[in-house]
């Protein structure tokens, strides 16, 4: 039995056309993958399966009866059940009630004993460590925060339940619990469907694969047939896969001789009691990775090294060429060329509301703002980084996630930084943008910027990174260089094995 | 374990974030609190016999109608975004003169009156309800509108001051046994929001103000809670209108007008985050009484006429910026 039939759906916004003829099959017991570009339509496919949005043509078939899903209830009660891609939590709330958000009658009163009984055991199947149902959600890291929008989809046991890009915030060990959980519910004839830019991630979890390029459904590929080159080719048209090929060959190594530049020293730095101090020294042109699971320190000391957060004793200190200056908040760093750029463009990065132009040039303005020199300026990072919008005054959130970040990373480069604090700037991206910011990192690199990488994504270190510093326990615990960088061996270390 | 290790660095290391934790552990409404303290001791000092039944019944009926119209506003405002409702006071006003122009007529009888009364502010409420939960228009837009309109009607139904009330409302500010009558309606009033509290429509409210994309793609049911939540504000506005009626004992088409913005600050003063989600009405409670001390020790207090708004305005300010200021950085931990 077909679980989900989806039909040549159309569906456009304004002259947008954001679906164009997407159609796929799901069948009863199938994981069914979905790739594709950002932008590419996948979201609005999302929302129009859960009831969000109507499609302007098309039709879906549930079990095969024809099925006009108009609001997010109405597809519960179908069974089809959606995780978006942003955590949407309510801060203040307990977990619980986070789990509990959007059920019951309107006068019905707290979650019943068997409620409670299901949300505990799916977070002791699914987290690695013990979750607190009465704790405020805002307490949580983004990765247990993640777990928890997870665990409100999965409560209430959908036939199909609908991963729209939502694992990328969660520890490595949920992860693989998640697709374990996912697998034993395949077996038990209960459906999903996976959107993700990982591909290796999905081969390994999808029965089958469907590409969508500019709203339509290019193939439906046996997933574990599908080699990552064919489903990148299908996923960009041709002409993107020679520039993400290009991003592979001949990358530009850093050698740290003895011309090397220091540029920014991190010394005995301490941001946790009873941890022994961390040094860090940054040369130009060179691009070091931290890495570590949710919540280790490795975001902390990147915050450090930018001015965010305090730090107990020791410090950061940027090397000019007179003398090195201390770095003790954001302003002085900014002041001398230490850009961050944050992980959440949404809430940190970005202002959604205003235009493009506004949010590229925003730390650029001082005095009478000149329209001409900023436009032309977008203009150049715009052809550099392939940004794909009409015009500079179109509001930056209707751009797709990929561009959007681009436009976050254009701002902080045309300050042109010596030092490039990047927190886990890729997450959500898809595979060309991504190949398009590796480019970009590597030339900034290559121009003697130096670069610190905070990722998520093993792949992306091993790729880029010259040295990855891994942390555990809010402490550095190992340093891995270039000529040892490797999967397991990043893993290991996230994990506490020495190697 | 993952948990455990972003919480405690940050607890044992820095002593801001000592400091932070510590304003962590304090209710909400602890600046409230704090300053009840310090006003009930300064009106001790004013009014020595403040605390004797007799004065202590009537200072509570005095300050009932600011109470339970700042518990009336707690919802609308918990629901954030700009979420508030500034109709209130005015349609205190209309409340008002519906019920001395209906007692005026002989329709006397508390079931005619309160009946009346809570029909009233239930259709006020789901006046704005409709037009901001349904029609998604801005509460401050939609409620200024509805501000206008009673402010208007009321004078227009009682353009003279006057009229007078049967003696089973005015026993209202008198007490039962020891018990104030009107500490009995403002606690029955609020066991009406404690016993709702547990329900969807509550949490519901709690939900939207913290993230309203969170609640939508959920499924809660976003434009029938801010309808009832603004039903539930108007209902208790009326609560609010009969206390005042029954303590003025006349009728008065201005009278309910500056307790919008008393309202308000009694429930910002509380603790009640006006960006939503946070807080709940036993700040705003204690928030009104802070509001009705401060308004009693200026009045007291022999300073000018002048100088009384400006003292006012600047205790508040003061409260507030602590409030706000040890909100946020319980918010950053």
């Amino acid at each position: 039995m077909n679980l989900l039939d989806v039909k040549d759906l159309n569906k456009s916004f304004g002259e947008t056309q954001a679906l164009a003829g997407c159609s796929f099959t799901c069948s009863a017991g199938e994981i069914h993958g979905i790739v594709g570009e950002n932008g590419s339509g996948k979201s609005t496919l999302v929302k129009i399966l859960s009831g969000i949005l109507q499609p302007d043509s098309g039709h879906l078939l549930v079990r095969d009866a024809p099925a006009h899903l108009t609001t997010i209830t109405q597809a519960r009660r179908l069974g089809i059940v959606s995780v978006p891609q942003e955590i949407l939590v309510v801060p203040a709330l307990s977990v619980l009630e986070n789990v509990y958000l959007g059920r019951g009658g309107l006068f019905s009163g707290p979650p019943k004993a068997e409620f409670l009984e299901t949300a505990k055991q799916l977070f002791s199947e699914l987290s690695e460590t013990p979750v607190n149902l009465t704790a405020t959600v805002e307490d949580l890291p983004l990765s247990k925060q993640q777990l928890v929008v997870i665990v409100r989809a999965l409560v209430s046991e959908p036939d199909m339940l609908i991963l729209d890009e939502s694992t990328s915030a969660l520890d490595v060990s949920d992860r693989d619990r998640l697709f374990e959980f996912l697998r034993a519910r395949r077996n038990a004839g209960k459906s999903a469907i996976f959107i993700s830019h990982r591909i290796d991630e999905l081969q390994g979890l999808a029965d089958v694969l469907t590409i969508i390029r500019n709203g339509k459904s290019v193939k439906t590929l046996n997933a574990q047939e599908a080699s990552v080159d064919v489903v990148v080719r299908l996923m960009s048209g041709t002409e993107r896969v020679d520039s993400a090929r290009d991003a592979a060959v001949e990358p530009w190594r850093f050698l740290r001789d003895a011309d090397a530049q220091l540029v920014l020293r991190a010394e005995n730095v301490v941001f946790a009691a009873n941890t022994p101090p961390i040094n860090l020294e940054l040369y130009k042109g060179e691009i070091v990775g931290l890495a570590g699971l949710e919540g280790h320190g490795q975001e902390r000391f990147l915050q450090t090294l930018a001015g965010l957060s305090q730090v107990v004793s020791g410090h950061v200190a940027k090397v000019t060429g007179n003398g090195e200056v201390l770095i003790r908040n954001l302003q002085e760093a900014y002041k001398e060329h230490v850009s961050y750029v944050p992980r959440d463009r949404k809430t940190e990065g970005l202002f959604l509301k205003l235009p493009i132009i506004d949010n590229f040039a925003m730390p650029l303005y001082s005095g009478l703002i000149r329209r001409g020199e900023m436009t032309k300026l977008l203009q150049g990072f715009k052809e550099k980084l392939s940004m794909r919008f009409d015009n500079e005054h179109q509001e930056v959130r209707s751009l797709s996630g990929g561009n959007q970040q681009k436009v976050v990373l254009s701002r902080w480069l045309a300050t042109r930084p010596e030092v490039l604090l990047l927190n886990d700037p890729t997450r959500g991206v898809d595979i060309p943008t991504k190949h398009d910011l590796y480019r970009l990192f590597r030339d900034q690199a290559q121009s003697n910027v130096a670069i610190v990488l905070l990722s998520t994504d093993l792949q992306e270190l091993i790729e880029l990174c010259d040295r990855v510093l891994v942390f555990r326990d809010g402490q550095l615990f190992s340093e891995l260089d270039r000529q040892v960088l490797e999967r397991e061996r990043l893993m290991s270390a996230m994990f506490g094995k020495a190697v | 374990m993952a948990t455990s290790h972003l919480q405690v660095p940050q607890s044992t290391s820095d002593p801001v974030g000592l400091h932070r934790l510590s304003f962590k552990k304090l209710p909400y409404m602890w600046v409230a609190i704090i300053l009840f303290v310090i006003l009930a001791t300064l009106n001790t000092i004013a009014e020595p016999n403040l605390w004797s039944i007799a004065v202590l019944g009537g200072t509570v009926a005095s300050a009932a109608p600011l109470v339970l119209v700042a518990l009336a506003e707690t919802p609308a405002i918990l629901m954030g975004n700009g979420s508030l409702d500034i109709s209130v006071g005015p349609l205190m006003s209309v409340v008002n003169v519906v019920v001395i122009l209906l007692i005026g007529r002989n329709l006397s009888s508390p079931w005619d009156v309160v009946g009346v009364a809570l029909l009233i502010g239930l259709a006020s409420g789901l006046l704005n309800g409709v037009f901001v939960g349904w029609l998604r228009i801005q509460p401050i837009v939609v409620t200024f509108a509805t501000y206008t309109i009673y402010s208007g009607l009321a004078t227009h139904l009682l353009p003279q001051p006057g009229g007078s009330i049967p003696t089973w409302l005015s026993n209202w500010t008198g007490s039962i046994g020891p018990v104030p009558t009107s500490l009995i309606v403002i606690l029955a009033a609020a066991a009406l929001w404690v016993s709702l509290s547990k329900t969807r429509f509550v949490r519901g409210i709690y939900a939207i103000g913290g993230d309203e994309r969170a609640s939508y793609v959920s499924g809660v049911p976003i434009v029938a809670v801010r309808i009832m939540a603004f039903m539930f504000t108007g209902l208790l506005t009326s609560v609010a209108a009969l206390m005042l009626t029954a303590e003025i004992a006349s009728g008065d088409g201005n009278i309910g007008t500056p307790f919008t913005l008393m309202a308000i600050t009694a429930v910002a003063l509380g603790g009640t985050s006006l960006l939503g989600g946070r807080g709940g009405i036993l700040g705003s409670i204690i928030g009104a009484f802070d509001v009705f001390f401060i308004n009693n020790v200026i009045t007291v207090s022999h300073l000018s006429v002048y100088w009384q708004d400006v003292a006012y305005g600047t205790i508040l300010m003061a409260a507030i910026v602590i409030n706000a200021v040890t909100s946020r950085t319980r918010r950053a931990v």
